[in-house]
């Protein structure tokens, strides 16, 4: 143990920010998996059902809860972190097996732009699914 | 480091992060692609249960989701792992977050288990 202090020293270049995205984007995502099974699992009791209105009706119990516009925005911000933990992810192993070292910030920039653009296309459809819905529209 | 530190293989982990990264890349993108939008018609889908029920009734859905749970839980616990080890400087502290950080990933393996089956 080098140091008494809790604090860890930031160096806010590029290499740092791209690793510091990376941990918050895991552990964030780690909570989010543990919720998600939860959830899961309470899909799967309903789905199992044999009555199709009984399965139906718990379906939508609880899909009525996933549907609050609030979740449908939350979840297109657990997109930007997947993409980006993924992204990023590809950048590590292109450092690390390939010869990324010497090109990282360029590399972590292509890597934004590529997120930007899937955040755009992917995170607009869901933008449109959630404000259809909110205007009343069929899911 | 010290001698009463919880021991990890960080070669292993570090070769088993990459490893599982770059299926995880192809699993969990494909997940998301495939069952939370429709690329077909270019939009984002709402599930309904008969999608669902059918989902888990074909085996080859409950393989992929098997790996899933095997690939995703180790390379999130070993993350969290590798925070503890760099913010908690106090050994019973990073003893119990470790042990705290495996029983959640088991806890969350054995009920994505029982959803499968």
């Amino acid at each position: 143990m080098g140091s008494n202090s809790y604090l860890i020293r930031y160096k806010w270049r590029t290499g740092m920010l791209a690793w510091l995205l990376h941990r918050l984007t895991g552990l964030g995502l780690m909570f989010y998996l543990t919720l998600h099974i939860f959830v899961t699992r309470g899909f799967h009791e309903a789905a199992r059902l044999p009555d199709p209105v009984a399965r139906a009706q718990e379906f939508d119990k609880i899909y009525g809860v996933l549907t609050n516009p609030l979740f449908g925005f939350l979840e297109i911000a657990l997109l930007g972190a997947v993409l980006y933990h993924a992204l990023n992810g590809i950048r590590v192993l292109i450092i690390d097996f390939g010869n990324g070292a010497r090109y990282h910030k360029a590399l972590w920039a292509v890597m934004m732009a590529v997120w930007a653009l899937l955040m755009v296309v992917f995170g607009g459809l869901m933008a449109v699914h959630v404000l259809h819905k909110m205007g009343g529209g069929a899911a | 480091m010290n001698d009463t530190q919880a021991k990890r293989s960080y070669t292993f982990w570090w070769f088993f992060q990459r490893f599982s990264g770059v299926l995880l890349l192809v699993t969990l993108l494909g997940h998301i692609f495939l069952v939370h939008f429709n690329l077909a018609d270019f939009k984002a889908v709402a599930l309904t249960p008969d999608e669902v029920a059918a989902r888990y009734a074909d085996p080859l859905m409950q393989l992929f989701y098997a790996l899933f749970l095997i690939l995703a839980i180790p390379h999130g616990v070993n993350g969290v792992l590798n925070a503890i080890d760099d913010y908690l400087r106090n050994d019973l502290a990073r003893t119990a977050a470790t042990w705290a950080a495996w029983a959640l990933g088991l806890a969350v393996f054995v009920f994505g288990m029982f959803t499968l089956v």
